[in-house]
């Protein structure tokens, strides 16, 4: 089969088939140029402007040479390399902001493990996968089928999802690679060639997983520490945590209190709707990427709407401060086991925002209007954590049989589990006129959210009349 | 309720103190099935039978906040996998109780149920870890299997886990507690 040729800063010649060409020309997927990769971490890193579309590319070269690594029929690597182009289709503008707000307007509606933050993107990933009209001529229904199915639960080898969806997969490889280059960092850099030429097939529990020869975990370990430095320095930078904050809660605005019709219509998913319903929020989801949303928001008739400010601070980079933070860990005991949980946090944040917003406005003399005070908790998972997820860890072939790659690691093995942090932050739109007014603010912030936090979330007495009941 | 507050709870319910990370995880996988839920959704076959990262990661949450101390003591030497011998005990520190006591006023009946299924699993054999361990592994094959298995099938079993249980009276004593705590009907 002809084999086309594209240029990339990252993997050098991505070949890609006929097949995979036509696909590539269908609209869901020229969509991706038009959806930064990292949303607006280009206010921090002006060279983070990369797309899904060339990070696209970039897995489904990755996914083909692990293929070839190891051993995977032809049929099933033509699949694999498919799900790679289809596997972030559903991504809507702004990239996981989207996957944020559609979680926040819809996440009521859903129940149980549905309520976690990437059950209602992979739910909207599949109906595009398996409905969308501009996908129905490249790709047959049957391969949309097979597609769907990998991405969403996997086949009967584990293996071929692993190469997809794993702790190792090529999803991670890539963007970790990608990122850190567009960036301008160091963090995300790994011996890629070395991982490949290491890669393997393990029997674990009669079942064929995705593994590595031992000469390949030094490999390994560098791609882990890389996954938990870019975390850190790069995807929780603390102005790439407010520009993100920022964009989630202006879409949330604009859907919710300021109702505007198009963003109610992007981020409603119509859950429990039928085929009709799904299949025309699908073909409007597909309408949408970062640029065409930012102008239909700071059009002239939704000047004075709370998404439209928030998107002219962010053209002018005029960025929200980070006014307070703290670790979960130095809050007051009771505080510790109710701070972590969602639904408690959701409960009571309108009354913490409103809180500080009043505290702000007193210390700076400004109304400072609370639907701008964004309440902000977020984890930093532990170092040896990076290397596994749901499905266990990547297991390092050794003496006939096979062990976790966190205990065959002398590094890993050293580190301890229990290093990871919870962090409360909060941001609003201040600013300073000079340094000391800067730290007369922050120290005010310092004394006083502690006390409104711990009054907000410490419930009253059961005898009380006021007193809420649980959530 | 939160794990990690359930976690807190059970270490509560315990007396405040767990002797073992392998103990504790064994001691969880039964009270999982105790208050009814499925502990297949969470843990997975490891070295020393099922075993969750949920509890993992709830332990190192809770540790990172404070709440819980972990206490090393060495026993010089390495196990067959390589790891040196040591246990890694757990205690609630004084903010730990006063945050588990704030629970159980937050959460009375969720809590008498933990304290409840914690009692049963007491009564049922204080087993320690090793004990404890087979009893998890043989559960777990057990549930896995569609009809009743003999001693030779459950060691059978346990070897494609990765899991060895040479000791015909260990599997016997295993499966008597799991017969009192009703997790298991079929003789062997």
């Amino acid at each position: 089969m002809s084999k086309w040729r594209v240029r990339d800063p990252i993997h050098g010649f991505i070949e890609l088939d006929r097949r995979e060409v036509a696909l590539l020309d269908t609209a869901p997927l020229q969509r991706l140029r038009g959806i930064r990769q990292l949303a607006m971490a280009s206010l921090v890193y002006p060279g983070a402007l990369h797309t899904r579309f060339d990070h696209t590319l970039g897995v489904t070269d990755v996914a083909g040479r692990m293929c070839r690594a190891l051993n995977v029929e032809e049929d099933a690597t033509r699949l694999i390399r498919l799900a790679a182009l289809l596997h972030d289709v559903g991504h809507g503008p702004f990239s996981h902001v989207s996957e944020s707000v559609l979680q926040a307007v819809n996440g009521s509606a859903l129940s149980g493990k549905a309520k976690r933050k990437d059950k209602i993107h992979e739910l909207v990933t599949r109906e595009i996968i398996l409905r969308s009209s501009g996908l129905s001529g490249p790709v047959s229904a049957n391969d949309r089928e097979e597609v769907a199915r990998l991405l969403a639960s996997g086949w009967d080898k584990r293996l071929h999802r692993d190469v997809v969806s794993g702790p190792l997969d090529a999803d991670k490889q890539d963007y970790l690679l990608r990122d850190s280059h567009f960036c301008g960092v160091s963090y995300g850099h790994f011996d890629v060639h070395q991982l490949h030429a290491s890669l393997r097939t393990v029997d674990l529990s009669e079942d064929e997983v995705l593994g590595l020869e031992g000469g390949g975990l030094n490999s390994l370990e560098q791609f882990v520490l890389a996954k938990y430095y870019m975390t850190t320095q790069v995807y929780r930078h603390k102005v790439r945590l407010i520009t993100d904050q920022m964009l989630t809660r202006a879409l949330h605005l604009g859907s919710e209190a300021d109702a505007l019709p198009f963003l109610q219509r992007l981020y409603r998913y119509p859950l429990g709707g039928g085929e009709r319903e799904i299949r025309d929020y699908v073909e409007n989801y597909l309408e949408w990427h970062d640029a065409r949303l930012e102008e239909e928001i700071l059009r002239v008739e939704h000047r004075d709407s709370g998404v439209a400010e928030i998107f002219r601070r962010l053209r002018g980079r005029r960025l929200f401060k980070r006014v307070f933070e703290t670790r979960v860990a130095d809050l007051p005991p009771n505080l510790k086991t109710i701070v972590p949980n969602a639904d408690d946090r959701d409960s009571r944040r309108e009354e913490v925002e409103t809180r500080i917003a009043d505290l702000l406005s007193c210390i700076t003399g400004t109304a400072v209007p609370s639907r701008f005070v964004v309440f902000h908790f977020y984890k930093i998972e532990s170092v040896r954590s990076q290397s596994r997820n749901s499905e266990g860890s990547i297991q390092i072939a050794s003496d006939g049989g096979c062990r976790n790659f966190e205990d065959a690691s002398m590094i890993f093995a050293s580190i301890d589990e229990g290093l990871k942090e919870e962090k409360i932050e909060v941001y609003a739109p201040v600013a300073y006129r000079d340094d000391k007014e800067k730290k007369t603010l922050l120290r005010r912030c310092r004394e006083e959210i502690p006390r409104i936090l711990e009054e907000a979330f410490s419930p009253l007495p059961a005898s009380s009349p006021e007193s809420r009941p649980d959530p | 309720m939160m794990s990690r507050n359930e976690l807190l709870l059970v270490l509560d319910a315990f007396g405040g103190n767990v002797q073992g990370k392998t103990l504790l995880q064994k001691r969880i996988y039964f009270l999982r099935l105790l208050l009814g839920e499925n502990p297949e959704e969470e843990f997975r076959a490891y070295y020393y039978g099922p075993y969750s990262d949920t509890v993992s990661d709830d332990l190192g949450l809770l540790r990172s906040s404070g709440l819980v101390d972990e206490r090393v003591r060495s026993f010089g030497g390495s196990d067959p996998n390589g790891f040196e011998r040591a246990r890694y005990d757990y205690r609630l520190t004084d903010h730990g109780r006063t945050a588990s006591e704030f629970l159980k006023s937050r959460y009375p009946e969720e809590s008498a149920r933990i304290g409840e299924a914690v009692a049963r699993l007491r009564a049922a054999g204080e087993l320690d870890y090793v004990a404890l361990s087979i009893a998890a592994k043989t559960h777990y094959i057990l549930s896995r299997s569609s009809r009743p298995l003999v001693r030779d099938e459950i060691r059978k079993e346990a070897r494609k886990l990765g899991w060895e249980i040479a000791d015909d009276k260990r599997i016997d004593d295993a499966v008597s507690f799991l017969q009192k705590l009703e997790l298991a009907n079929a003789p062997v």
